[in-house]
C-alpha cells in the first residue's frame, strides 16, 4: 500500500479540476508506469507535477494526503474507492463526487455538491465515508444514493436534495426552507434545532413538502459510525427529538431527525 | 477458584465427594448453531424475547431445534448499548437451523416490546460461517417502511411497529455446533437429585458458549433411540427408569431410584467438555453424600455421534 502526499505547488488563483486525481489513477501510474495524469487549470490540460509535488511513502491502507492552497482545486477525492483520502485546508466544489467507498477526510471547509454527482454526471455518492471538519456550501449530499456524511459546521442551501439514500449529519446551522427538496429516502441527522421552526412563514412553507413533526426514537444512531466528536451525537440520542419524512410533494420517505424546539 | 473434594483417578472406581462416576462417555452429534442477540429497553423485555424465541425448543426431535439463553448480557456487551440477552440455537441441518429462528425471530423478538435484534456470531472467527437471512427476511414486515442502514459494514434494518422502531441486523450467521452432550444424576430420592441437577446447571449456566435447552436445564424422559411403535424415532430410556428394574435390563442399582438428565449443546467440543466438568462437580459438590449415588451418560455404543465425551478423562 501506498501513503502519496501531494504539495501544491503554487498560490496561484487558478481553477483546478482535480477529478482525474483518483487512487487508481496514482496506482496504475505506479504499477504499470501509466503516463503522467492530466489535470485542468482554467480549462487547460496540465500535467499532475506541474501543479503538485508528489512523495510516496509505504503505509498500511492506501492513503493520498492534499496540503497547500486548495480554495480554487475542484473534485478533489472524486470517485474514490478505498483507503483514506485527506485534504488539509479549504477547498473547492465537487469534493468527493461519486464517491465510492473509503473515507474523505477534509481538515477545512468545502464548496457546494458534497458528495453530489461529479459536473456533467447523474449518480452522487454511493458509498464510504465523508467527514469535514468546517463548513460545506450548496447542494452537500445532491443525489447521494449510499455512505455517510458528516459536517461539523454548517451547510448551504439545498441540503440533501434529491437524495436517495445514505446518511447525512449536519451538527452546524442550516438553510431550512430549501432542506430535503426532492428528498426520496434516507436520513439526515441534525444535532441543533431548526430555528426555521420558528418563523411560522418559514414553518408553513416547510409543511407544504414535510410530513408533520413527530416524536420520535432514534435508536439506531447508537449503532451508526460517526467519526466526528461522539458527544453532541450523544446529547441528541439523549434528548427528545422530532422527525419529519420528506420530500412528501414527490411521495419521498426520507428521514429530518432533530431536536425537538416545541412548539412544533 | 472452588476447591472440589479430590478425585480418585482409578478407572473403576472414581468418586467425587462420594459420588460414582461411571466409566462411560456421552455421546454427541454435529449440528448447526448460531447465537442471536436481543435487546431491549430494559431487562425485563429483552429476558421476556428470551424466553418467547427459547419456547419449544427442548429437543430437535419434535421442536426441530434447540434453543436456550446462554446469558445475560450487560449494555456494554450489546451492539445498540441497551441490556440484553445472548441466545444459541442448534438444529441437525442449517435449513433447519434458519427457518426456525426466523419464525421464531418474527413471532417472538419483533413482536416484544422495544427489542432488536443482532447476530451474535463473530463469523471471522469462524472458518466455517455461513451467513443466513435474518432482517433481510423479516423487513418485508415493514410494508415498504422499512429503512436500511449500512454501518461498519454491517446492514440494519429499521421495520415501523407500534412502540416505534424494530432493529434487527440483516445478516445472521451459523456455525458448525455439537449437540447432545449429557450426564445422568442418579441418587436415592428426587429432593437430592433435584438439588444436585440445579447446583449443576447453575454452574454451566456461567460458562460460555453452552446451553442446556430443557426445561431448567434438566431432563427428566430421557430417551432412547426407536420404538415398539414404529412411528416414534425415540421412546423413554428404560435402561434408566427405576419403575422397570427388574423387567428390563437396567443400569440402576437398587439405592437408585431417580434419574434426571442434562443435555448440553456447544459451540466447540472444550465448552461442553468444560460445562460438563463443572456441573459434575456443582452437582457432587452440593449432594454427594446427600442422596445422590452416581453420575453416569447416554451414548448409543459410540456408532451415531463422533464426539465422545468420557466423564474418567474429563474428571481426572
Amino acid at each position: 500500500m501506498t501513503h502519496w502526499i501531494l504539495n501544491r505547488k503554487s498560490n496561484e488563483a487558478v481553477q483546478i479540476d482535480a477529478r482525474n486525481l483518483t487512487r487508481r489513477r496514482l496506482r496504475e501510474q505506479l504499477e504499470s508506469g501509466a503516463g503522467q495524469i492530466m489535470l485542468h487549470a482554467d480549462g487547460a490540460p496540465v500535467l499532475l507535477d506541474e501543479l503538485f509535488d508528489v512523495q510516496l511513502q509505504p503505509s498500511a491502507v492506501d492513503r493520498i494526503e492534499v496540503h497547500g492552497h486548495l480554495q480554487g482545486v475542484d473534485a478533489l477525492a472524486s470517485y474514490h474507492d478505498q483507503g483514506e483520502f485527506l485534504i488539509h485546508g479549504d477547498t473547492g466544489n465537487h469534493v468527493a463526487a461519486g464517491l465510492q467507498g473509503g473515507r474523505v477526510v477534509v481538515h477545512g471547509s468545502v464548496g457546494d455538491s458534497l458528495g453530489g454527482p461529479a459536473p456533467g454526471a447523474k449518480a452522487g455518492m454511493v458509498g464510504g465515508v465523508i467527514q469535514v471538519d468546517g463548513s460545506a456550501g450548496d447542494y452537500c449530499g445532491h443525489r447521494m444514493r449510499r455512505g455517510l456524511i458528516q459536517v461539523n459546521q454548517n451547510v448551504g442551501r439545498n441540503l440533501a436534495a434529491s437524495m436517495i439514500a445514505g446518511t447525512l449529519l449536519v451538527q452546524g446551522e442550516l438553510d431550512g426552507p430549501s432542506i430535503a427538496v426532492g428528498m426520496r429516502r434516507g436520513t439526515i441527522v441534525l444535532t441543533r434545532p431548526l430555528e426555521a421552526l420558528n418563523q411560522p412563514s418559514l414553518a408553513q412553507h416547510l409543511a407544504a413538502r414535510l410530513s408533520t413533526a413527530v416524536s420520535f426514537d432514534a435508536g439506531f444512531l447508537n449503532l451508526m459510525e460517526f467519526t466526528v466528536e461522539r458527544a453532541p451525537i450523544e446529547r441528541l440520542i439523549r434528548s427528545p427529538l422530532r422527525r419529519w419524512r420528506a420530500d412528501r410533494s414527490v411521495g419521498g420517505l426520507g428521514e429530518v431527525i432533530f431536536p425537538a424546539n416545541d412548539p412544533v | 477458584m472452588i476447591d472440589h473434594p479430590t478425585s480418585q483417578v482409578n478407572e473403576d472406581s472414581l468418586r467425587i465427594n462420594q459420588v460414582r462416576i461411571a466409566p462411560t462417555f456421552a455421546e454427541a452429534f454435529d449440528m448447526k448453531a448460531t447465537r442471536i442477540v436481543i435487546t431491549a429497553a430494559d431487562p425485563y423485555w429483552a429476558l421476556q424475547a428470551g424466553q418467547a424465541i427459547s419456547g419449544f425448543g427442548t429437543s430437535v426431535i419434535d421442536c426441530k431445534i434447540e434453543i436456550d439463553i446462554e446469558s445475560i448480557l450487560s449494555p456494554e456487551e450489546t451492539p445498540d448499548g441497551r441490556p440484553g440477552v445472548a441466545i444459541l440455537a442448534f438444529a441437525m441441518s442449517g435449513g433447519d437451523l434458519e427457518k426456525q429462528i426466523v419464525k421464531r425471530a418474527g413471532q417472538c423478538v419483533l413482536t416484544c416490546p422495544s427489542s432488536a435484534l443482532f447476530n451474535g456470531i463473530v463469523a471471522s472467527e469462524h472458518d466455517d460461517a455461513k451467513t443466513f437471512a435474518l432482517g433481510k427476511t423479516l423487513r418485508f414486515f415493514g410494508d415498504g417502511n422499512q429503512i436500511s442502514k449500512l454501518t461498519k459494514g454491517t446492514r440494519y434494518w429499521r421495520i415501523p411497529v407500534m412502540d416505534g422502531e424494530f432493529i434487527c441486523q440483516h445478516d445472521g450467521a451459523r456455525v458448525g455446533g455439537i449437540g447432545g452432550g449429557n450426564f445422568l444424576l442418579l441418587g436415592s430420592d428426587f429432593a437430592a437429585v433435584s438439588a444436585a441437577s440445579r447446583a449443576a446447571v447453575d454452574a454451566i449456566a456461567m460458562m460460555p458458549d453452552v446451553i442446556t435447552p430443557f426445561p431448567g436445564g434438566v431432563v427428566r424422559s430421557g430417551s432412547k433411540v426407536g420404538s415398539k411403535y414404529p412411528a416414534l424415532i425415540a421412546s423413554t430410556n428404560d435402561a434408566y427408569c427405576p419403575t422397570l428394574r427388574g423387567i428390563v435390563d437396567s443400569e440402576l442399582s437398587q439405592q437408585d431410584n431417580v434419574v434426571l438428565e442434562i443435555v448440553l449443546d456447544g459451540l466447540s467440543f472444550d465448552a461442553i467438555a468444560a460445562a460438563t466438568k463443572a456441573g459434575i462437580h456443582a452437582a457432587c459438590d452440593l449432594a454427594g453424600g446427600k442422596g445422590l449415588n452416581a453420575i453416569s451418560a447416554g451414548n448409543y455404543g459410540g456408532k451415531l455421534g463422533r464426539h465422545h465425551f468420557h466423564l474418567h478423562q474429563l474428571l481426572a
